[in-house]
């Protein structure tokens, strides 16, 4: 909002051809992203149930179990890929219905949804990274207490 | 008559108005930000995959015996995995960083050139995006069967 009192944010400009096809595009390849993500998170599913099968078959409790963690795991993954890959989805869908009907309404809406993916993706990629940090520090307290145990 | 026409449909021309605007400002925001985190993390990726390795195939020494043998050529393989995994990762979030910075230009500019190049660049991130997830998927499904 602070951009706003820069008086050149103030001029608004027509989008050039070249820029509507670049958006055109943009909106085609994000579809395609998402729908790849969605088969992705179906083949992952699968590929869950399919690698603990046998094991289940065999009757083990703790295949039972690792399956259950891994559903559970796997459900959060689903639910945050979902809400990643819905808001880039709308965000196509918007931008190519403002680019095909003139709707400049659309086209706003398309553009907000993709700073909304951005902005999502970036919270995300600070939780990750705290994740992995902590993940590389255990790591490295761990080694240096099985050496000097040694 | 002709300009007439000509001027009610540039009326109806989709415009970066300031709503716009300001929603590329923040994906400019978040995506510098990505970017520069990932390029950190390709960092930090590069630095234990190459110096990890070698502590990787020790341990496997250890555990099989006689791995050894192979261990220069999987040294390599690992090195080789992880430098290639990591130059796709920052290439694609390079174009990511390059729409940062042009669209930021655009808006504050003005400017139909960065505006262009800033797209462009977008639109290469989310193809190779679109790429690798379609590489992932096939392995996966290599992976099932």
């Amino acid at each position: 909002m602070d951009n706003l009192k820069d008086n050149n944010l103030l001029e608004e400009q027509n989008l050039s051809e070249e820029n509507k096809t670049h958006l055109y595009d943009i909106a085609k390849w994000t579809k395609i992203l998402c729908i790849l993500s969605f088969v992705g998170l179906g083949i992952g599913l699968l590929s869950l149930f399919v690698k603990t099968k046998p094991a289940m078959e065999a009757g083990g409790a703790l295949a039972g179990a690792t399956l259950a963690g891994g559903l559970f795991t796997y459900i959060i993954v689903i639910a945050i890929s979902l809400l990643i890959y819905i808001t880039l989805f709308n965000a196509s869908k918007n931008i190519e219905l403002g680019l095909t009907q003139h709707s400049q309404g659309y086209f706003n809406i398309g553009v907000t949804k993709l700073a909304t993916y951005f902005r999502i993706l970036g919270i995300l990629s600070i939780i990750g990274g705290v994740f992995v940090l902590l993940a590389l520090l255990i790591g490295i307290f761990a080694g240096i207490a099985t050496n000097s145990f040694r | 008559m002709n300009d007439y026409n000509s001027d009610q449909l540039n009326n109806l021309d989709i415009r970066v108005d300031n709503e716009v605007k300001n929603q590329f400002a923040e994906a400019s925001k978040w995506s510098k930000f990505i970017s520069i985190l990932v390029f950190v993390f390709a960092g930090i990726m590069l630095l234990v995959g190459v110096l990890g390795s070698a502590f990787i195939l020790e341990a496997f020494d250890k555990m099989n015996g006689g791995f050894s043998q192979y261990g220069n050529v999987s040294s390599a393989l690992i090195i080789g995995a992880v430098v290639v995994i990591v130059a796709l990762v920052s290439v694609n979030y390079f174009f990511l960083y390059k729409f940062a910075t042009k669209i930021k230009t655009a808006i504050s500019t003005n400017d139909q050139l960065a505006m262009t190049e800033a797209l462009s660049a977008l639109k290469i991130f989310f193809i190779i995006s679109a790429v690798i997830s379609a590489l992932s998927i096939l392995k996966s499904i290599i992976d099932l069967f």
